[in-house]
């Protein structure tokens, strides 16, 4: 009983090489699982300093804008209300509960950054927690559209809708239209929007304006393409 | 509502397998005009055309207990194969929108009041009986549209014209196809296209002049486009703001404003300069006529006093439809002018962009088919431009054949169907024009019982829609009945006619389904049942008639517009003319008498029951003696297709005659470049176009309530040139003023969107009800069809 009480609590837990290694792969896949899934928040332009010419990863701008932004509600201040017939909305919101109860989020379906061009968000912010150096807005990285169920896309039905294509902000660059001959009718064509995720800023004007009942195009995380292939690799691995 | 598709399909798919595997068409079993109750039991698939644009798309309707829940492009439907656009897709929610006008209603002490429909009816008819004592007819008008069904159009020409012996009836069409029309029969002396959407698969090349097709027009455009890719067709886009359809073309021919008549000159002069027309085709088949110059603009000097000395000085002359014959040379002489140099230095297009083009025309071995719209029609010389594209054709000999010719699109359900073909326009009767005493004979045989009777259906043209909104307002029309239309946003300047200063006591009735502009001026309101909501028939721009039956119930007290008018001629003892109001069979019964204007005239319709059957049929629909079928047309003035134009060959199988020209020659019209009215200067630097998105439906009154159309495009934007907007210093999404000499509106400004305007040209679609840009229009029209130019005015833009 005694050694094993001493083995129990004296002994320091010896971790193998190998059982770290799964565990941080099993982080990762939390991780990604956590930011591609229900978890992802679609926050204003420049969050965490996000966009095209920086290096950061989405989640790790993520990370850097929950510390550094100070939940005073500027960016929501400024930004312009639409209109949407009565009723008038604006994009930035703010998380009521949770860790992140008073940041600004972003909810397409109901308002959708609108991207404007002189960023009032992006020059609200009293600190870097919105950042987007000198750059345009359309080097910001909110996220990425993706048509997340193709089976209820009308365009890809057939059907003449490409309401998405109509409305981007980047139109014909961040979403593009892929064509191909309609095989049931022979006679007609289907134009399916497809998303440059290289391109696509993660607006959301897409997914607000997609006349399904419930979008099919929704914006995502961004990933980054892999410039270092060796960049998740557990480099004390052997 | 809240039925999914999935689990309605689950539900129904059945009744529906049942239905297609016995090969009996659910809707033949449930004719239920007889028993409106039997709507409301069950779930029922029936058919219909779209209730939108031109194309006449088929699709399904589900319903279930009465109610639409679902509906579907129809698999079986020719004109769609089963494919609809975003606002077909939409369809069945367009009954179910907010704000349905449900009950009649009386202006009384400034506010509308519901009333009863017996009170509506007995207040407009004791206008209607003082109004036709004291002033006599010509003080009624009735401002209808290309959205009423055939029946209902007809009711109301046959109310005016015969009734109460007016012709101060005329559609919404005059705003859309008026001048496609009046070319038609200036020179083929017969309306509508002769070919038909198969020539879809047939053609080489297509020409899109001044038609954003991939809009307006999305399933045809898909079929162009799967055309393009399965066998290397190639389009031609002639536009003055490149649009979706530019994207697909090969050569895109962007011009300035009102020079596309010198570049279709540049295109005929090319072919008869290197002699590359089909002579034999031409000396058979044409004359030439000179058109009469300089006809006018249509300008009224109250709205455009900057305009009215150039007005008078052209309307002094001769009629504006008048013309003079002409010889082959000197054509050819006229023509010598339009070089490509000088149609590229009046239009800005390079010259070798307008040669290649010329060339795909002058192909002997290539189909080209020409496909035009509103930028032909609304347009000063729209009818010249219209005439100028059947010059080329038939100079090459490129029409009426699977794949070649000229086709003009349209833009209502039944523009064909109901304006043109019924005669709702002011000057029209079910067959031919009120002028001609044969004509009329016709009319007042079948209409009043008697050919000599002809003198009683007035023999003058009455008011045109743009008249019709002039004289009303300076209260020269003491009653204006506006149905299926709202031209208090869709007419041009519409700010002087909101204006009811002028006719206070004059009384504006408006029958519609939801509440517009229109209906906020009105005295009286009638609440108008809609589309599947009554039993109809509707025609397609290529000549296919459409029938279907009442879906569902109307909400509230709604009738059909049909039966606002029933109601009042009954009232006025007109009621032995028509059939019962309430009459089950009242459809069929004036359908059938609709026919005897149309038998044996090469407008040949088949009898009601065909109609059911079929997924709609092109007219002419000749019955084969031997076998008692009913055959459609799908090209006319072809000895191997049409049986009226091998009757004209003599029993032969082969060949074109254009059987109903005057010496069965078409008329080729020699029409110069003539500049635009207003043209912009120092003040208003900009030109003005308006037009449509794919999303919205003309003045937006059904899809803007649809939410999910609503939510796609809340809103109309001003469309710039990237560079026009750094020179004013404004940016993207931020708002300009934007102001003509009649008006002045506000717009957000968008300079990378779907259309990218040329340099000096600013777009705006016109849908957004609360933001109409027809403030700014501009009242002048073409002097032969009367269609107003919504696509040139002169405008001004300031940063907001």
């Amino acid at each position: 009983m005694n050694e094993n009480k001493e083995k129990g609590y004296g002994e320091e837990i010896q971790f193998t090489r190998s059982s770290v290694v799964v565990f941080f792969i099993f982080l990762f896949h939390i991780f990604r699982g956590f930011a591609s899934g229900r978890g992802f928040k679609q926050r204003p332009p420049g969050a965490g300093g996000n966009h095209r010419k920086s290096e950061v990863d989405s989640y790790i701008a993520e990370a850097s804008f929950l510390s550094k932004c100070i939940r005073c509600g500027q960016c929501g201040v400024v930004c312009p209300t639409q209109e949407r017939g009565e009723e008038t909305a604006k994009a930035i919101q703010f998380c009521k509960s949770g860790f992140d109860q008073g940041t600004p989020y972003i909810e397409p379906r109901k308002a959708a950054c609108i991207m404007c061009v002189d960023k009032p968000c992006v020059v609200a912010c009293p600190t870097d927690a919105l950042d987007l150096g000198k750059l345009d807005i359309e080097q910001s990285i909110m996220g990425t559209a993706e048509i997340v169920s193709p089976k209820g896309c009308l365009a890809i039905q057939g059907l003449r809708c490409e309401v998405c294509y109509n409305r981007c902000p980047l139109i014909g660059d961040a979403i593009k239209l892929e064509k191909r001959v309609n095989r049931r009718t022979k006679v007609h064509i289907i134009y399916e929007p497809v998303v440059d995720s290289d391109v696509c800023t993660g607006c959301g004007i897409c997914e607000q304006v997609c006349i399904a009942d419930e979008a099919v195009i929704k914006v995502r995380q961004y990933y980054p393409p892999f410039k270092d292939p060796d960049f998740y690799k557990f480099k004390g691995s052997s | 509502m809240a039925i999914s598709r999935r689990d309605f399909l689950k539900n129904t798919a059945a009744a529906v397998a049942l239905s297609s595997l016995t090969g009996i068409s659910t809707e033949a079993k449930t004719q239920l005009n007889e028993d409106k109750n039997e709507l409301l039991k069950g779930t029922k698939t029936f058919k219909a055309p779209c209730r939108f644009c031109g194309t006449g798309c088929g699709v399904q309707i589900h319903t279930k207990e009465g109610k639409i829940i679902m509906t579907e492009g129809d698999p079986k439907a020719p004109v769609n194969m089963g494919l609809n656009c975003i606002k077909g897709y939409n369809l069945s929610k367009v009954l179910y929108g907010k704000e349905r006008i449900l009950y009649p209603e009386i202006r009384k002490n400034g506010k509308l009041e519901r009333v009863s429909w017996d009170e509506a009816i007995n207040y407009i008819a004791d206008r209607y009986k003082k109004v036709l004592k004291e002033k006599g007819p010509k003080a009624v008008a009735i401002a209808g549209s290309g959205q009423w069904t055939i029946p209902e159009g007809y009711v109301a020409a046959k109310f005016m014209k015969a009734g109460l012996k007016s012709n101060n009836i005329d559609p919404n069409a005059r705003y859309c196809m008026a001048s496609a029309v009046a070319a038609f029969i200036r020179t083929f002396q017969a309306d509508e296209p002769m070919g038909s959407y198969a020539d879809f698969e047939h053609a080489d090349v297509f020409v899109t002049w001044g038609a954003n097709m991939a809009e307006m027009h999305p399933i045809l455009f898909s079929r162009l486009v799967a055309q393009k890719e399965t066998t290397g067709a190639i389009l031609f886009d002639l536009t003055t703001r490149e649009s979706r359809t530019s994207d697909e073309a090969e050569s895109v021919l962007v011009f300035k404003p009102q020079t596309d008549l010198a570049i279709l000159n540049a295109i005929a002069n090319y072919i008869v300069a290197n002699d590359l027309y089909d002579k034999k085709f031409v000396e058979k088949n044409t004359r030439i006529k000179m058109a009469q110059i300089e006809p006018g603009y249509g300008i009224d000097p109250i709205s455009a006093p900057h305009l009215a000395a150039m007005e008078n000085a052209q309307r002094g002359r001769k009629k504006a439809g008048a013309g003079t014959p002409m010889t082959f040379d000197q054509y050819k002489n006229f023509l010598a002018t339009y070089t490509f140099d000088y149609a590229s230095k009046i239009s800005g297009v390079p010259a070798d962009k307008i040669k290649k083009l010329a060339q795909a025309y002058a192909d002997p071995s290539l189909k080209v088919m020409s496909l035009w719209t509103m930028g032909f029609n609304q347009h000063t010389r729209g009818v010249w431009c219209n005439h100028l594209i059947y010059n080329i054709h038939l100079l090459m000999g490129k029409i009426s054949e699977p794949g070649n010719g000229p086709f003009s699109l349209t833009g209502q359900p039944s523009a064909c169907g109901t304006a043109r073909e019924v005669g709702t326009f002011a000057h029209k009767l079910p067959i031919g024009v009120v002028m001609k005493k044969a004509h009329r004979e016709i009319a007042a045989k079948i209409w009043l019982g008697d050919a000599k009777k002809e003198n009683e259906i007035p023999s003058k043209p009455g008011f045109h829609m743009t008249k019709m909104m002039r004289e009303f307002e300076r209260g020269n029309l003491d009653i204006m009945w506006v149905q299926c239309c709202n031209p208090f946003t869709a007419s041009p300047n519409i700010s002087r006619f909101r204006d009811r200063s002028l006719n206070k006591d004059s009384m504006l009735i408006v029958s519609d389904s939801y509440r517009t502009a229109s209906t906020d001026l009105a005295d009286v309101v009638l609440p108008a049942a809609m589309w599947v909501e009554k039993e109809g028939f509707y025609g397609n721009a290529e000549r296919r008639t459409q029938h279907w039956f009442q879906a569902t119930l109307p909400p509230g007290e709604a009738k059909e517009d049909m039966w606002h008018i029933l109601a009042v001629a009954e009232k006025l003892g007109l009621g032995h003319m028509f059939p019962d109001k309430d009459d089950p069979q009242r459809v069929k019964k004036i359908f059938e008498e609709y026919r005897q204007f149309k038998t044996g005239s090469s407008k040949d319709l088949a009898p009601y029951e065909e109609y059911v059957k079929a997924r709609g049929l092109c007219w002419p629909v000749v019955q084969d003696k031997k076998t008692g079928e009913w055959k459609e047309t799908l090209w006319r003035y072809n000895a191997k297709y049409d049986p009226y134009a091998s009757k004209a060959l003599g029993g032969k199988k082969e060949g074109i005659v254009f059987y109903k020209a005057k010496g069965k020659k078409a008329t080729m019209w020699c029409c110069p470049y003539e500049p635009a009215s207003e043209v912009p200067d120092n003040d208003y630097p900009f030109w003005l176009c308006t037009g449509r998105v794919l999303e919205h439906w003309h003045t937006g009154s059904m899809t803007a309530r649809i939410p999910a159309l609503h939510r796609a495009v809340p809103y109309a934007k001003l469309e710039m040139h990237p560079e026009d907007a750094k020179k004013l210093g404004v940016k993207r999404g931020e708002k300009v003023k934007i102001s003509s000499r009649r008006g002045t509106a506000f717009y957000e400004v968008d300079t990378h969107g779907r259309g990218r305007p040329q340099k000096g040209l600013v777009y705006v679609p016109f849908f957004d009800e609360n933001n109409p840009i027809n403030m700014l229009t501009l009242d002048h029209y073409d002097p032969i069809s009367k269609e107003p130019d919504y696509k040139k005015c002169a405008v001004k833009i300031e940063k907001a």
